[in-house]
């Protein structure tokens, strides 16, 4: 063994090369999968809000200079840096006003603004900061304190204070930076004060593997406090942390589960090469069996070749890993040592070695040992059957086993090409007999030795395959990223309300969006719709969108709705106005009266006024009692319509009705009473009738029942059941129902004709069902179903139930100055709008650590496999696989260097065309596996929409091209390399 | 009786293979004494091979017992059929390079089997001299086999076979590719280990020769023994059920077709043909079918070779050899020229400088006067192209294709056309006696039957000049001087000029010339017909 491996070390060179390469593969992998763990673990504690991401120590009591010191050394004790102090006092009133003083050390990190810090707090002076809340004096002087305001600044964070103070509300917020100064000041010794010392983790400085440390450290501390029962606390992001280590320790997997299955279709490579040795071995096992050499001997023989060979490949694999590790940590922005020590040279990643060792050594050895033909054949079903029931299963494959079933469906697809390489070989030699005699002749002369060129071609088959899934894989991410975008949101921008509830249209009129946007901007209603199934009631969002909207919305796939989107949305209008309009009352009118009478209970009526701009106020009238009585209510500036009229019980009855119906639920309506209404009058300035409306022909609906028989004047019922009657004119939608699409489950639903009752933010809209839909953008994943109704169908329906009902909510804007409108968003009030961009959402999903690190691996080895399918190739017809006596037949029949290299040109394209041709198939095949692969490697379990499969065909193509292009050259070049020195005898 | 060495009963090998099954053996039976030297003979195909693989344990038979030195190999396992090979058998094969290790040296490799079987250093070191010095190698002892002749690497392998002092020894076909003075060493050598040792021998050959000198010699016919000599007499083999197996050339002297008469006579059996036609004798040259008898190749012209003063070495550096020096001689166009010698005495370069695949390094070879010096490798190419049809000593022709197939598309790399290809295709395997082969697949025929694919191969490319190397290596007696007439024929017929290298007396005899290489000077002689 000895002396074989001193005489002829290159007949070990390609299964070492491959076996070398596997293993530095396989050791960048692990680095890369650290280096994803610590990315996500990062991404994760970024993710969580800075407060979640401090260590806070807090004291309840007075502070001493020795409480500081226990609470700064047991912060150090840590490894924290050094903490913030912060002093919050409870709010005070001092000086008539009550405000609430903090302290803040190293205030300047924590504030913003263009006010200069305030100096010391002293009790002849303390000058301080407002950081939230209104406040009209500057100064503010009791016995022991002497605050000044010297200007104001925003906290940038919640951090130091638990909250960030609202800017012009709420309890004035007065900071400063001298926290002992503030302690310190004996007019407020009274005040109860929190002292707490927060250190935020610096995730710059923080590692994925130094979190598990981190919180046994914390836990400890904690623990330790607690068991001295101190007034100290100490209170830590422990939720971040864990998700931060979750994420870490899900990272490497998918990537290790990823990098594996390259690395099984690497494999290939080695057991190609090994192929390759059994020759060579076998006759030499043969040598030792005719010399006498016992079975065991043989053994030996044969496997301690497989495992010297075997070590000093993986010993010169991991040489060159360590130095793809310490690449890759170094572009990484890592401590390279911590890297490595975490990885390639921990107890898992040494003894990770060895097992590859040995696995390697018996996969050589098993494909030395083996029988020849029959264990491929048997391989060789063994693969098709795999291949067969990966592809059975497809994309309905999940986990990260999915990430795995590729390749190794790529493996079984190599041996079978090995297998029947040989026989396609002879077929094309048959077929090519009418053809010219030199292609005739290179598939000759690869089919007379066909063992070198099957194992090259099959390799090269499974790199193209590999290669072809890489692409696949990408092209799959990438639409799945753009379709979850636009999922989340559906054209540009998506605007939604603040929390306080303001909405994108209450902070700024549609004209402006659409100014800022220079797009379609769509107002969108986003409610919930209750409706009956079965014996149940069920609760879905129901979304109002203006139906030429929908042609806007990204990502539609013709798969999700029941008809083509156009259709659907022409399906949505109305077929003419979908609200009747009240009186317009004139633009001189300066108040309205109205005629009103309610003989057996008084009620309270207010006119729903609506401007152009769509927005409803209402304008108390007074009470109707009964004694019938004309009111005049002062109107608004600008110019309105009468919408509607609103009864209600007086509040005083409210209070009491509500009171009872709380105590006896059984007991609906208390009361109810005839109203008579009208007629309304415009009144101008100077008290002269602008306009008289006749109210005869309005309806009632809700609790006020009845409609219009003609006349000046309305005549109805109203029923005090707690909920508001509205009076007004006759609406399209008491007769039409609204048109909606729905989910299937919403469809089932429906009755025959249609037709489905919904209880729209509490309110009454028959729908009509025109469409079904798998899924809409902005429906949450967990929702049992939803309602989509064009906009202005939908306001209109809920505002002939009550006016003011339908106002949107939302803002979807499709815009080509994103720039513009994200500036505009950036401050001021738009600020606090919640604002997500279809472009930074599908940018985070494309560069989500895992996937990126999936589609990094995968392309690395079908670069690596690209090289290798080169070298194998060029292993097999020029280098130590080749078959010399081919080229000498040829010679001994007359052909010369030129009609040589031409032919050895020809095999060399020709094995390589048909690898490639036989990886593009293998490759059309596997991209059915790609969603389920890019499923396995990212961290949402269920993308939405679902993910489809992008075959890349155009990019495909054109690799199988550059592939056959460069074996072209390859072959041109080693051709031309191998006839200058080599003579045919 | 004392008890047998090796006792064959009733054995059957058949080999299974993706073309069918073959039986090897057909209710063989054997026995011999310890010590004693047999030599088994038989065409190609006949079994010897699978004789000796049985014996030595590499090959399980079918059926029968196979006893070696008291055990049935037969029903031994894998492991224990092993264990009986180490401590009983030493294996000679034909190819000295399937048993010498290319990477050691050739003390070594003799030494290998010692330590197999755990013999210690010292010991391996002296036995391994004291062999190499008998085998005449002992100077030889740091070379590698690649760096020895074919009769070195012979003697090394015999020497590596016999190393442990086996009880058993077997032979097959030890020396094939040698030369006669190689030959004659080597059976030497063998009697001389195999006396010293009290081996018990069992070689496998073609030359009779071999046979003449052993004590007792069998032949193997269709996997079975036909015939046996004992001290000189020929008596034939009456097998189990009284089946006597005639040799084909009594049954061609006799004209015995497919039934005889069977009469007895005195106290023997007269055997006359049966029927009323006698089966003509075959021949692979003649006589031909009208076909092709029509078809016999009118060459261009036979081309004349000169070789003026060539040289030629081998190796580099400081193991470049001289193979052939200053070697001036010319062969007769139309002539059959035998080139003979010893092992490396460069038979196998002079072809391969014939056939225009080497150059000289000094002086000049001459083509029809037309001197080869100063062409380039595609001049070269176009010269072989055109006149020259070579079968080199280890031909290689297409297994998947057919016989025609091969000899078919050897004529359209020399630009015939698919038609004319094909006539002459079948034309020439009909000559050299695959007329009922020609479709077959090449892979599916015997190495005797691919041989002769190959000269037909060689003989349909040859525009005057066909370079042929141990055309007879892999055939029978019969088949060789088959062979033999068809190249002198085809010589002094088609007018070729045919240059062949050879071992075999029956080609010799057939010859025209014979240069013998290897001597002090090459000798020429020419051959009384």
């Amino acid at each position: 063994m000895a002396a074989r491996a001193r005489r002829r070390p290159g007949h070990w060179l390609l299964p070492a090369l491959g076996l070398a390469l596997a293993t530095a593969f396989a050791c960048a992998v692990a680095a890369e999968g650290v280096i994803a763990a610590d990315r996500e673990a990062r991404s994760a504690l970024a993710g969580s809000g800075s407060q979640q991401r401090s260590v806070e120590v807090s004291w309840l009591g007075p502070v001493t200079p020795a409480v500081g010191r226990r609470a700064q050394a047991l912060l150090h004790g840590l490894g924290l840096p050094a903490p913030t102090r912060v002093a919050l006092m409870n709010p005070v009133r001092l000086d008539g006003v009550i405000v609430r003083p903090a302290a803040i050390s190293s205030l300047g990190h924590w504030v913003s603004g263009r006010a200069a810090l305030p100096g010391a707090c002293t009790p002849s002076v303390c000058p301080m900061l407002l950081a939230g809340g209104a406040l009209q004096r500057r100064i503010l002087h009791v016995p022991g304190v002497n605050i000044r305001v010297t200007g104001t600044t925003t906290l940038r964070s919640a951090t130091p204070l638990g909250f960030v103070p609202p800017k012009s509300s709420g309890t004035p917020v007065l900071v400063t930076g001298d926290e002992r100064g503030l302690d310190s000041l004996s007019g407020l010794s009274g005040v109860y004060r929190s002292h707490s010392w927060l250190s935020p983790l610096r995730t710059d400085q923080l590692q994925s593997w130094q979190l598990a440390g981190l919180e046994r450290r914390l836990q400890a501390a904690q623990a330790a406090l607690v068991q001295e029962g101190s007034q100290f606390s100490l209170s830590a992001p422990f939720a971040a942390l864990d998700a931060a280590r979750a994420e870490a320790a899900t990272a490497p997997r998918r990537l290790l589960t990823a990098g594996g299955g390259a690395l099984a279709a690497l494999s290939v490579f080695l057991i190609l090469t090994a192929y390759g040795l059994r020759r060579d071995q076998r006759d030499e096992v043969q040598r030792l069996q005719i010399a006498g050499a016992r079975l065991s001997q043989r053994l030996v023989f044969s496997l301690g070749e497989a495992a010297a060979l075997s070590a000093c490949a993986v010993v010169a694999g991991f040489a060159v890993g360590i130095a793809v590790c310490a690449l890759l940590a170094h572009a990484a922005g890592l401590p390279v040592g911590a890297v490595l020590n975490h990885s390639l040279l921990s107890l898992t990643g040494v003894v990770t070695l060895a097992a590859g060792w040995l696995l390697a050594s018996a996969v050589i050895g098993l494909v030395l040992l083996a029988p020849g033909g029959r264990a491929a054949d048997v391989l060789a079903l063994a693969g098709a059957a795999a291949l067969a029931l990966a592809l059975s299963r497809g994309g309905s494959t999940g986990g990260a086993l999915a990430v795995l079933v590729a390749p190794l469906a790529c493996v079984a697809a190599g041996v079978v090409v090995y297998r029947g390489a040989a026989a396609l070989l002879r077929a094309g030699e048959r077929l090519a007999r009418a053809g010219p005699l030199p292609a005739r002749l290179a598939l000759v002369g690869l089919a007379r030795a066909p063992v070198a060129p099957s194992l090259a071609i099959a390799f090269i088959a499974v790199s193209t395959g590999l290669a072809g899934f890489a692409l696949a894989y990408r092209a799959t991410l990438e639409r799945g990223a753009a379709d979850q975008a636009a999922d989340q949101v559906p054209l540009d921008a998506r605007l939604t309300p603040t929390p306080s509830f303001q909405t994108p249209l209450e902070l700024a009129p549609l004209a402006r969006w659409r100014r800022l946007a220079g797009g379609s901007v769509l107002a969108v209603r986003r409610t919930d719709a209750t409706f009956t199934s079965g014996a149940s009631s069920v609760t879905v969002p129901a979304l109002g969108i203006p139906a030429s909207g929908l042609a806007l919305i990204h990502g539609w796939r013709t798969s999700d709705g029941s008809a083509p989107l156009g259709r659907l949305a022409a399906r949505l209008r109305p077929p003419g106005p979908v609200r009747s309009r009240g009186p317009v009352l004139p633009a001189a009118a300066r108040s309205l009266s109205l005629t009103m009478s309610a003989p057996s209970a008084a009620v309270e009526v207010a006119a729903e006024l609506r401007d152009s701009a769509g927005t409803v106020t209402e304008l108390p009238l007074g009470l109707a009692s009964a004694r019938p009585r004309t009111v005049t209510a002062r109107l608004p500036t600008g110019r309105h319509e009468l919408q509607a009229l609103e009864l209600s019980e007086p509040a005083g009855e409210q209070a009491t009705t509500g009171h009872q119906n709380a105590e006896n639920p059984a007991a609906a309506t208390q009361f109810s009473t005839a109203v008579s209404l009208g007629p309304a009058v415009a009144i101008g300035r100077s008290g002269e009738r602008l306009q008289r409306s006749a109210l005869g022909r309005w309806d009632g609906v809700g609790a006020a029942a009845g409609s219009g028989r003609g006349g000046s004047a309305m005549r109805l019922r109203f029923a005090d059941s707690g909920a508001a009657g509205v009076v007004r004119p006759p609406q399209p939608s008491d007769v039409r129902p609204v048109p909606v699409l729905v989910d299937p489950a919403t469809a089932a639903a429906a009755a025959r004709n249609r037709q489905i009752g919904l209880t729209v933010d509490g309110l009454p809209v028959r729908g009509v069902v025109v469409g079904v839909l798998r899924r809409f953008p902005t429906v949450p994943a967990d929702a049992a179903g939803f309602v989509i109704a064009d906009e202005a169908t939908l306001a209109a329906a809920l505002e002939a139930s009550l006016p003011g009902q339908g106002a949107a909510d939302e803002l979807w804007i499709d815009t080509a100055k994103a720039r513009v409108l994200g500036a505009a968003l950036g401050g001021g009030a738009l600020a606090s709008l919640g604002q997500s961009f279809r472009s930074a959402v599908e940018h985070r999903l494309r560069t989500e650590p895992i996937a990126v690190g999936t589609l990094g691996t995968l392309a690395a080895a079908a670069g690596l496999g690209a090289v290798l399918a080169i070298v194998g190739l060029l292993a097999a017809l020029v280098g130590a696989l080749r078959e010399p006596l081919v080229e000498r037949d040829l010679a001994i029949q007359g052909l010369g260097p030129r009609a040589l290299r031409r032919e050895l040109q020809l095999r060399i394209l020709l094995a390589g065309a048909l690898g490639v041709l036989a990886g593009a198939a293998v490759a059309a095949v596997l991209t059915r596996l790609a969603v389920a692969a890019v499923r396995g490697g990212a961290t949402i379990q269920a993308p939405r929409p679902p993910l489809v499969t992008v075959a890349p065909w155009g990019q495909l193509a054109l690799g199988a091209l550059g592939l056959v292009a460069a074996f072209a050259l390859v072959g041109w070049l080693a051709s031309a390399a191998v006839m200058a020195r080599r003579r045919w005898a | 009786m004392s008890a047998a060495a090796i006792e064959l009963r009733d054995v059957f090998c058949v080999h299974r293979t993706n073309e069918g099954d073959a039986a090897a053996l057909q209710g063989l039976s054997l026995r011999l004494r310890h010590g004693e030297r047999l030599c088994v003979l038989g065409p190609s195909g006949a079994g010897k091979t699978t004789l000796l693989r049985v014996i030595a344990g590499l090959q399980a038979p079918s059926a029968g017992s196979v006893m070696v030195f008291g055990r049935d190999a037969g029903r031994l396992g894998a492991r224990e059929r092993a264990r009986l090979r180490h401590q009983f058998v030493g294996f000679l094969d034909q190819h000295a390079e399937s048993t010498l290790p290319p990477e050691l040296r050739i003390a070594d490799a003799v030494a290998m089997p010692l330590a197999l079987r755990g013999v210690r250093r010292a010991q391996r070191r002296s036995r391994t001299a004291a062999l190499l010095r008998t085998a005449g190698l002992g100077d030889r002892a740091d070379a590698f086999a690649s760096e020895l002749s074919g009769g070195e690497r012979q003697r090394v392998a015999l020497c590596a076979a016999v190393a442990h002092r086996p009880p058993l020894l077997l032979a097959d076909e030890p020396t094939a590719e040698l030369d006669e003075p190689s030959a004659r060493d080597i059976a030497g050598l063998i009697d001389e280990l195999a006396e010293a040792e009290g081996t018990t021998v069992i070689v496998v050959s073609h030359d009779p020769a071999m046979a003449d000198n052993a004590e007792r010699a069998v032949r193997i016919r269709d996997g079975r023994i036909v015939e046996e000599r004992l001290h000189g007499g020929r008596t034939l083999v009456v097998g189990p059920g009284g089946w006597i197996r005639v040799p084909s050339p009594l049954l061609e002297e006799t004209g015995i077709g497919a039934t005889a008469r069977a009469e007895v006579l005195g106290d023997g059996v007269l055997l006359t043909p049966a029927g009323a036609e006698r089966r003509a004798p075959p021949d692979l040259a003649a006589p031909r079918t009208a076909a092709t008898s029509a078809t016999r190749r009118a060459c261009a012209a036979a081309v004349a070779v000169e070789l003026r003063s060539v040289s030629r070495s081998r190796g580099r550096g400081a193991r470049r050899r001289a193979v052939i020096e200053q070697l001036s001689v010319s062969f007769a166009p139309g002539c059959l020229t035998a080139v003979t010698g010893r092992s490396g005495s460069g038979k196998t370069t002079l072809l391969e400088l014939v056939a225009a695949l080497r150059t000289p390094d000094a002086g000049d070879l001459l083509l029809d006067d037309a001197s080869l010096a100063g062409l380039d490798d595609e001049r070269l190419a176009e010269v072989r192209r055109r006149r020259i049809g070579y079968l080199p000593q280890e031909p290689s022709p297409v297994g998947f294709l057919s016989a025609a197939e091969n000899v078919s598309l050897a004529l359209r790399i020399r630009g015939r056309s698919a038609d004319r290809a094909s006539r002459a295709a079948d034309d020439i395997l009909a000559r050299v006696g695959l007329a009922d082969r020609a479709q077959q697949r090449v892979w599916r025929l015997s190495a005797g039957e691919a041989q002769r694919v190959a000269l037909a191969r060689a003989m349909a490319s040859a525009e005057g000049l066909l370079v042929v190397d141990e055309p007879t290596s892999r055939l029978d007696q019969a088949s060789a001087a088959a062979v033999a007439r068809l190249l002198a024929e085809t010589a002094t017929g088609d007018g070729q000029t045919i240059i062949c290298a050879t071992h075999d007396l029956e080609l010799i005899r057939h010859a025209d010339h014979v240069l013998e290489l290897g001597a002090t000077a090459p000798r020429r002689t020419a051959v009384a017909r």
